[in-house]
């Protein structure tokens, strides 16, 4: 999962590098359209619906905290 | 706050819209997207196309115009109009407001109110509030809301966020009394402590324009904008109509006993498909009953887009026999109200390009 999520994040802002060993804080370097584009990429490639009120910045915080929201998500 | 109004019909609605068209692929050297997110934008947020005035062009052309064809077809005689209340965030002068403007080059009589509010994306519900309200008095028989923005002119050409897709238009609603109509149902609330989510920080009395106002800088995101531009926290924005919008419209239902199955449609503020797909999602709304895609043609107009669906989705034959409508605007305050209401037997709904 945390793979794949990589993929998708690096797809949208390749700037962004991600430690494998560490979380990696997205909060501040992902903006609306960022998010917007996140979200329709996961939902595709996932195969999860995620719904209007659980696009908020807790669930896009970090690497880490995004990876648990979609596998809850995912089950 | 809950509202209830009754004796109020739409008489017609007239769209303007600036026959200037503008493409996202002729703009998209502008911005810093990779030919990968240009094309998922396009798809995804309706980045393609969007009408916009030409240099000089004034919110008060565009409603003149309008109104003058209406005049001109029979459809409306500006004589009736008790009131001519004007909904712009940008006038064409900060002094006097736009609705005298557009009195005088229409030549209105003298007997009548002018009235301008400065609202944005939730001013079609807190116009037509207004004129709702005014047409319980007994004076007012006959009111023009006049819906109309021409915020391209003040967006930084480096802007990503929001440059694909602000449009220009203008919508004159004619609304009066009425004696035969269900109640009109709605709800209006207000957040001025995110006041800043939306806005444009130089121009009035607190940061006057200068040479200093105009200076683009850029940001982590990679927009460019200037003091004098339009300026959106995107991410606040975003937040706030995923989390107040589905709740607003529950609300409506609820406190009206309303079943939002009986909705016959659903017209919404336009910011752009995704949202509105999410909001629809969110409300258990099937699509066919919510357009969201005129972003994607005309681009956002601010609190003109509600009439603008209208206009450009249905004609006077739906309204033919009485629909429930559900509307609902938010926006710049932040501000976020709805509307529900029985429209029928609508004398015009027209489309106009200048």
């Amino acid at each position: 999962m945390k793979n794949i999520l990589v993929e998708i994040i690096q797809s949208i802002r390749p700037e962004i590098q991600f430690d494998t060993d560490q979380d990696t804080d997205l909060f501040g370097l992902l903006d609306s359209l960022d998010i917007i584009l996140l979200v329709e990429e996961i939902e595709k490639q996932i195969g999860v619906c995620i719904d209007a009120d659980q696009i908020v910045p807790e669930n896009f915080a970090s690497l880490l905290t995004l990876e648990a929201f979609v596998s809850s998500q995912s089950k | 706050m809950n509202l209830r109004f009754e004796g109020a019909r739409i008489v017609g609605i007239q769209l303007v819209l600036p026959r200037r068209e503008i493409t996202f692929d002729s703009e998209i050297d502008d911005y810093s997207f990779t030919p990968q997110q240009s094309a998922k934008l396009k798809q995804v947020m309706g980045y393609d196309r969007r009408r916009v005035v030409k240099d000089g062009v004034t919110s008060s052309d565009l409603v003149v115009e309008g109104i003058k064809a209406l005049r001109e077809s029979g459809q409306l005689d500006p004589e009736s109009l008790d009131a001519l209340i004007v909904v712009t965030q940008t006038p064409d002068y900060l002094i006097p407001g736009t609705s005298y403007i557009i009195h005088n080059k229409l030549g209105l009589h003298q007997d009548m109110l002018c009235l301008d509010i400065n609202q944005g994306c939730a001013g079609f519900i807190v116009g037509l509030t207004t004129a709702f309200s005014l047409l319980n008095q007994r004076g007012f028989k006959r009111v023009a809301l006049v819906n109309v923005d021409v915020v391209s002119r003040l967006v930084a050409e480096g802007d990503r966020n929001s440059r694909p897709i602000i449009g220009d238009a203008a919508a004159i609603t004619i609304v009066e009394s009425s004696h035969l109509t269900e109640p009109i149902y709605g709800n209006l609330k207000v957040d001025g402590a995110r006041w800043d989510a939306l806005m444009i920080p130089a121009g009035g009395m607190k940061i006057r324009p200068s040479a200093e106002t105009a200076v683009s800088v850029a940001d982590t995101n990679g927009n460019t904008r200037a003091l004098d531009n339009l300026i959106m926290k995107g991410d606040a924005v975003f937040n706030f109509v995923m989390q107040e919008v589905p709740s607003m419209i529950e609300a409506l239902m609820h406190d009206n006993n309303f079943d939002l199955s009986s909705v016959d449609s659903f017209l919404f503020h336009q910011p752009n498909p995704f949202m509105l797909r999410k909001l629809a999602s969110k409300l258990g709304v099937p699509l066919e009953k919510m357009p969201i895609d005129l972003v994607r043609k005309y681009g956002n107009s601010s609190g003109v887009t509600i009439p603008a669906v209208l206009c450009t989705e249905f004609d006077v034959s739906y309204f033919r026999d009485p629909k429930w409508i559900c509307m609902a605007g938010f926006g710049v305050g932040l501000t976020w109200g709805s509307l529900l209401m029985q429209i029928s037997d609508l004398s015009f709904v027209n489309v106009m390009e200048i």
